[in-house]
């Protein structure tokens, strides 16, 4: 279908219980201004104080190319025609279920300004190329074209021609280099260069402009993840995210006085300046002027008031099948509540059109189906993606040598992971629904090693306390073990307590503490305020932590940190020192405290001929090579597949497609494409 | 009075200097400080900080010399350029956190202040006058019950009975439809509809011990042999009750605003996280769990103020109120 | 009255009952006393914190279950009731202390496990029962406890189940000791700090006298909740339950003792000019000597008085603390830390028998407020 149309016709829009008719289109614009505020004035002068009527948002409005309240902005000439602000070939996005109508709110909650996760999740998924719902197809999206030479070192990408920022002007490949050469390899505003534009060789690649709309991108090497690096959620929007006519001003090497204006603005520089109002991690809701090309755009920020309002970007640049410029939905509003179980409330009673995040856990779960009827929605059940819901890492890089020898002990995890009440922790905290598993990849997996998955799971605390005993940690006059050099298995496991991560870890820490006393092990459990959990973990202060089994599924190429020292966001919980070895290429090696031994340097190796792979079968072989050494070293210890968590679904919104996946890599819910779901009447 | 006045704000400035440095104390008692806490940050976002970085950081934030030094620098901001610092967990300046939200603190604190006073002072009267009643009875128990029992499990169980009866989830202080439409009705209707539960919440253990402070002065006035004369001659009983003792038992009604309003401030913590309330409470909590020492310390700040004035505010009403401490005889 | 009995006998026994003379030679504690005792309503909670000491006293074998007992069968379980006898026996009635076990059915689409009381089975319940081990007093090995099932893996839970299975009961009382020793802990070191410094301000007056108010007027010029909350995050969060206890008690009472000073120093300033005390120290008796022999004996009613009316607000401090997250943590268990759990909407619509403790804290908070009015009342001697 064609996307250049003449002229839309406006027909006159029927609007609910409204007192203002809506004038005859064919008035002259002069006209139009005249009889608008006459009627404005008009009403005004009626007794509008009394009247109990709030000015509510239009959920009608019929389908045209583009949303009623767009139509009417191009009439008041504030807004260039439909046609003109689409680019020349939008991307056409397929419906879920049926054609949409334009209108509506979609409501959903944050706990507050630093919840940023939830806004990544749901309107930001905006990267050059995207995947499809499955996440087994890789399309492209901001990118019309991505060509790649053959030993997937040279990528040639051409920008859709005609996308424009969500203030009309256009996205070129002037806004690619400045954020290629002024953000992501500016030093002072990013200081380690993003994974995704490394190389093989540990540098950047160089950026060639071609023209207005294509570049190149050329690393030293082999490159062939690429791709999927750019079809990820941050990762795939390094190069479109910093429109260059609105930053400029705020970066130094363009404004000689952008240090000064910013500390006079309150900050403390020109990079807090810079990173608050444009930099990818600090969230849009906080600067409503940053032109972006998400198809909702920031109305009102969320410091002002209880809640951050977005509303549609006029300039978005995809449309449905019949040629309609989407969203659908008119506005997407967060709402700050605090408290979780408010929050919950408020779900429960139906004013939230979607959300799965903060309390879509198993303790909310059956308050959440009970009411279903009541708030109009259906709980619909997500994929779980995790190796397992809690899976224990032993800080083997700990600071005290006595300590780290016993963490390095694989006789001694064998143990542990024998003195853990799998069974018991599915009774209790898991509602009774759930399998014990490792953490190695899951059934669904392409990956999944039953032998792996299943390792060492049986609770047998006379196993523990035998294997224990043999691999020589005598039990003392208390009844606590030592090891042979005199070390006492007394250490505390680090937990991140957020009430977004809810007591589940906590609760589950609690009994193992009993089953591991049994077999004389003392555990502390020590939860803290997840920045201090961070902060201690990044300082390599921690005898044991525990999280999410990332990679389980869907991304086990990516999150491996559960299977080796490598990964996003410090790698392995087990080894940080081995996985900041490998991925700043020895850069901090003298903080080292021992060279990591011949397993790891394998499967970092194989890492690293994975990443240079461009066959996709021989990259899926050499994975599988690192999952065996993971099987045989056994790293960390796994606990409890459960459920999975749910989504609150109302059932007025349509094209959401069901089930997916939840997983912070897929970015749930983005890929079912929010920007297709619609709202009906009922 | 000019010079009571006078000696009352100097009086005022001096605390509320001792009160910055106690704040101080308490902002610097965590390890590490907000420098540590940002690398911290910038190291999970994959943009570590040099060395000369944190040098830097720490000299623009005033962090580096000692503790004295640390002190004279953080209250120079504020007295003299109004920079509260920075907040590390919202990532701009403490001021544009704390500002809108002060404007919905005092407003709730204030409405619920007269609500506990319109409260309060009737029924602490009638339980004077017919003691022993069964009223009497009854607002002794309820007041007794009001104070012994947490404010938050009150405020549980009024969300429980507000979903289950009215079938409204009480958060915040506007419904969507509301937030942003210009004054009128219904919007007012609307805020007395979630305004309802936060004043009864957090007023509770303000009125009970106001009732019980009313009720024991008046007790002890209307004992006192004028009262008796006054009734012998034949005085009606409620112009008695007007003219003496009820002026008298105002007396420490007023001066209660000392700790009625810090009292409503507290409650609004505990109160305002359960109900996601616009105001200070939740931040003060978030800002201590998370260790943003400048908001905690600020939020402490402004409590206080609000405190030292209320109470200087409460002294000056009760000067103008009682001729004794105006006229010099103050004990 | 023979001559001979009247010999020795004092004039006002000849005259007057036998109530009137105790009462002139009774001490001002016995006074006091009786003057309590017409209180009814702190009577009777006097004896109901009586009881909770005890309880407190012998926790582990008040507790049917010891502290970290879990059932992993019954989470969230609705209380069981308590039966003497009924009729499903063989032969119809039964007589014997016993609970109805449950069965329990889960929804498959929302997991909700609900529970039903069984009559068929049938947990015997019983005093003295065998149950887990523990040592009293931290010293004398026991595993008698009060009341509990006869086997000892029945589910006996007479006031339900938490949501992690733990018996509610015994968590409560465990809570009890730890929330009411904070509450009357607290109060002591409080009272400790309160009267060294109203007794110095009161006694010696002027400059101290000012300094010591002003420092006082400081502390409480800061709301006290948020300088608890800035106290207690201070606090590194990997510190044991144990010393974690008494940090927090130490930091309430650190806040709390102003108010007790004020009064001691009230009670000091007005004592200050009275005779006795001018003797005294004509008599050459050193200052400390004087206020602590010899003027707070004087009004230790009173102050014992103050005491009990400042525990509720430490216990509620506490509460309050703890139900934030600031103060007491899991594993350590206080009635703030089950109100927090009992905070959950799936709580308060389908567990509602997990704010118990809350009951628990009013109880006590007005029993101690009963009790201090009381005391109060009687001990002032112009009441009466």
């Amino acid at each position: 279908m064609s996307t250049r149309q003449p002229r839309p016709d406006l027909s006159p829009k029927r609007r609910e219980g409204g007192a203002i008719p809506w004038p005859d289109p064919a008035l002259s614009r002069r006209g139009l201004v005249l009889t608008g505020s006459a009627a404005l004035t008009a009403s005004a002068a009626g007794c509008s104080w009394f009247s109990t009527d709030p000015e509510s948002g239009e959920a009608g409005g019929e389908k045209g190319l583009e949303a009623p309240m767009l139509a009417e902005r191009v009439e008041a000439g504030d807004l260039p025609a439909v046609g003109d602000r689409l680019p020349k070939e939008p991307v056409v996005i397929k419906v879920a279920e049926s054609t949409g109508r334009y209108g509506g709110t979609w409501n959903t909650a944050i706990t507050g300004a630093s919840d940023g996760p939830w806004l990544y999740r749901t309107i930001n998924y905006e990267p050059l190329l995207k995947k499809n719902r499955d996440f087994t197809e890789i399309e492209l999206n901001v990118a019309s074209a991505f060509d790649i030479n053959e030993d997937a070192s040279q990528f040639t990408i051409t920008l859709r021609e005609g996308i424009k920022w969500s203030d009309g002007e256009p996205l070129t490949t002037k806004d690619v280099e400045f954020g290629f050469y002024d953000v992501a390899l500016n030093t002072d505003l990013t200081t380690g260069v993003p994974a995704e534009l490394l190389g093989p060789d540990g540098a950047p690649p160089t950026l060639e402009i071609v023209d207005d709309y294509t570049f190149v991108v050329t690393f030293a090497g082999p490159k062939p993840l690429f791709e999927d690096a750019m079809a990820g959620g941050i990762s795939g929007q390094r190069f479109t995210y910093y429109p260059r006519h609105y930053l400029e001003q705020f970066h130094l090497d363009y404004n000689p006085a952008a240090d000064d204006e910013a500390v006079a603005d309150g900050y403390d520089g020109w990079i807090s300046r810079f990173t608050a109002l444009g930099n990818l991690w600090n969230f849009q809701w906080e600067n409503p002027d940053l032109p972006t090309m998400l198809p909702w755009i920031c109305k009102k920020p969320i410091s002002d008031a209880d809640y951050a309002l977005f509303e549609r970007n006029p300039f978005y640049y995809k449309v449905d099948e019949e040629g309609s410029q989407l969203p659908y939905l008119d506005e997407v509003r967060y709402n700050i509540i605090a408290d979780v179980e408010t929050m919950f409330a408020h779900a429960i009673n139906g004013d939230y059109e979607f959300h799965s995040r903060h309390f879509n856990d198993n303790a909310h779960r059956a308050d959440a189906v009970d009411n279903e009827a009541n708030g109009n929605y259906t709980v619909t059940d997500l994929e779980s993606t995790y190796s397992s819901d809690m899976n224990l890492a032993f800080n083997l890089n700990h600071a005290d040598a006595g300590l780290r020898k016993i963490f390095q002990d694989k006789q001694f995890r064998i143990a542990m992971s024998h003195a853990i009440d799998r069974q018991e922790l599915i009774d209790v905290l898991w509602n009774r629904v759930g399998e014990p598993s490792q953490a190695a990849p899951r059934p669904e997996s392409r990956f999944y090693d039953e032998a792996f998955a299943t390792q060492y799971l049986e609770f047998d605390t006379d196993l523990a306390a035998q294997t224990l005993e043999a691999a020589g940690y005598t039990a003392g006059s208390d009844g606590i073990r030592e090891s042979a050099d005199g070390v006492r298995l007394e250490f505390t496991a680090s937990v991140a307590d957020d009430s977004l991560l809810g007591t589940t870890w906590l609760d589950a820490l609690d009994m193992i503490k009993d089953t591991w006393a049994a077999v004389g092990v003392e555990l502390h459990v020590n939860g803290q305020p997840r920045e201090n959990w961070q902060a201690g973990i990044d300082e390599n202060e921690f005898d044991l932590t525990v999280w999410t089994g990332d990679g389980g599924s869907i991304d086990e190429t990516n999150s491996v940190y559960w299977y080796m020292a490598a990964g996003p966001s410090g790698g392995a919980f087990f080894a940080r020192q081995w996985s900041a070895h490998y991925t700043l290429h020895g850069a901090q090696d003298d903080e080292m405290l021992e060279a990591p031994p011949a397993a790891i340097v394998e499967q970092q190796d194989l890492y690293d001929q994975f990443t240079s792979e461009p066959d996709a079968a021989a990259r899926d072989e050499i994975f599988k090579q690192i999952l065996t050494i993971a099987k045989e070293q056994f790293w960390a210890i796994g606990t409890v597949q459960g459920q999975g968590t749910w989504a609150v679904v109302s059932n007025r919104l349509k094209n959401v497609g069901g089930s997916m996946p939840e997983n912070p890599s897929y970015g749930t819910p983005s890929p079912a494409r929010p920007e297709q779901w619609y709202l009906t009447e009922e | 009075m000019v010079r009571y006045l006078g000696r009352r704000v100097l009086y005022m400035a001096a605390t509320l200097l001792a009160i910055s440095l106690m704040v101080f104390v308490i902002i610097n008692l965590p390890p590490g400080d907000y420098v540590t806490a940002l690398t911290a940050k910038y190291n999970v976002m994959g943009q570590g900080l040099t060395e000369s970085d944190i040098v830097n950081l720490r000299h623009r934030y005033g962090l580096d010399g000692n503790l004295l030094q640390q002190y004279w620098h953080w209250i120079t901001q504020i007295v003299l350029h109004g920079d509260l610092g920075m907040s590390f967990e919202h990532e701009k300046p403490v001021a544009e956190v704390i500002g809108p939200r002060l404007g919905a603190t005092i407003g709730v604190s204030f409405i619920t202040l007269l609500v506990t006073w319109g409260l309060a002072f009737p029924i602490g009267v009638y339980s004077a006058v017919k003691q022993h009643s069964l009223g009497d009875y009854a607002v002794t128990t309820i007041g007794f019950l009001g104070l012994a029992t947490p404010n938050f499990l009150i405020a549980l169980v009024f969300i429980y009975f507000s979903v289950t009866w009215f079938g409204s989830v009480p958060s915040g202080l506007c419904s969507p439809e509301w937030c942003d439409a210009a004054w009128n009705l219904g919007k007012l209707l609307d805020l007395l509809g979630h305004l309802w539960i936060p004043m009864l919440v957090i007023g509770t253990a303000g009125v009970a011990g106001l009732v019980r402070i009313i009720r024991n002065n008046l007790l002890d006035e209307l004992q006192r042999p004028y009262v008796t004369a006054a009734r012998a001659r034949g005085v009606p009983e409620k112009a008695l009750l007007r003219r003496y003792p009820l002026r008298v038992a105002l007396n420490p009604f007023v001066s209660t605003i000392g700790w009625v309003l810090p009292l409503l401030l507290v409650g609004d913590i505990v109160v305002g996280q359960i109900l996601s309330l616009p105001t200070l409470g939740p931040i003060l909590l978030g800002s201590l769990k998370s260790q943003d020492m400048y908001l905690a310390g600020s939020v402490i700040m402004v409590l206080s103020v609000v405190t030292v004035i209320g109470t200087l505010i409460s002294d000056l009403l009760l000067g103008w109120l009682d001729p004794r401490i105006r006229l010099g005889h103050q004990r | 009255m023979s001559l001979k009995e009247s010999e020795g006998i004092e004039p006002e026994a000849m005259t007057a009952n036998p109530a009137d003379v105790q009462r002139t030679r009774a001490s001002q504690r016995e006074l006091v006393w009786w003057a309590f005792k017409k209180h009814r309503l702190a009577l009777i909670s006097a004896w109901f914190l009586a009881v909770m000491l005890v309880v407190i006293a012998l926790c582990e074998f008040v507790a049917p279950f010891g502290d970290r007992h879990r059932d992993s069968e019954y989470t969230t379980a609705q209380p069981q009731v308590l039966k003497l006898w009924d009729t499903d026996g063989p032969d119809g009635f039964r007589f014997g202390l016993h609970v109805d076990g449950y069965t329990s059915t889960q929804d498959p689409r929302s997991l909700r496990i609900t529970y039903e009381p069984n009559p068929e089975d049938r947990v015997d319940v019983g005093f003295f029962v065998k149950g887990e081990e523990y040592e009293l007093f931290g010293l004398i090995p026991m595993d008698r406890h009060l009341l509990g099932p006869k086997d000892i893996d029945d589910p006996m839970y007479l006031l339900g189940t938490t949501t992690d299975g733990q018996d509610l009961l015994s968590q409560m009382v465990y809570a009890t000791r730890v929330s009411a020793s904070v509450g009357i802990i607290g109060v002591l070191l409080a009272f400790l700090l309160g009267i060294v410094f109203g007794a110095i301000s009161g006694y010696f007056g002027g400059w101290i006298d000012n300094v010591v108010q002003r420092i006082i007027e400081l502390i409480m010029a800061v709301p006290s909740i948020p300088l608890w909350l800035g106290l207690a995050a201070a606090l590194p969060s990997d510190m044991g339950p144990i010393a974690r206890y008494f940090i927090i008690t130490t930091i309430l009472a650190l806040v709390a003792w102003t108010g007790l000073a004020r009064e001691v120093r009230g009670r000091f300033l007005a004592l200050r000019s009275e005779e006795f005390v001018t003797s005294a120290l004509l008599d050459g008796s050193s200052h400390a000597r004087i206020m602590f022999r010899h003027m707070l004996p004087s009004f230790s009613s009173h102050i014992i008085a103050a005491l009990s009316l400042s525990i509720p607000g430490m216990i509620l401090a506490e509460t309050a603390l703890s139900w934030l997250g600031m103060g007491l943590r899991p594993p350590a268990v206080s009635w703030g830390v089950q109100l927090q759990d009992a905070s959950k909407w799936s709580v308060l619509s389908g567990a509602p028998w997990l704010l118990i403790p809350g009951l628990c804290v009013v109880l006590v908070v007005l029993a101690f407020n009963f009790v201090g009015d009381g005391l109060r009342d009687a001990a002032d001697p112009y009441k009466h």
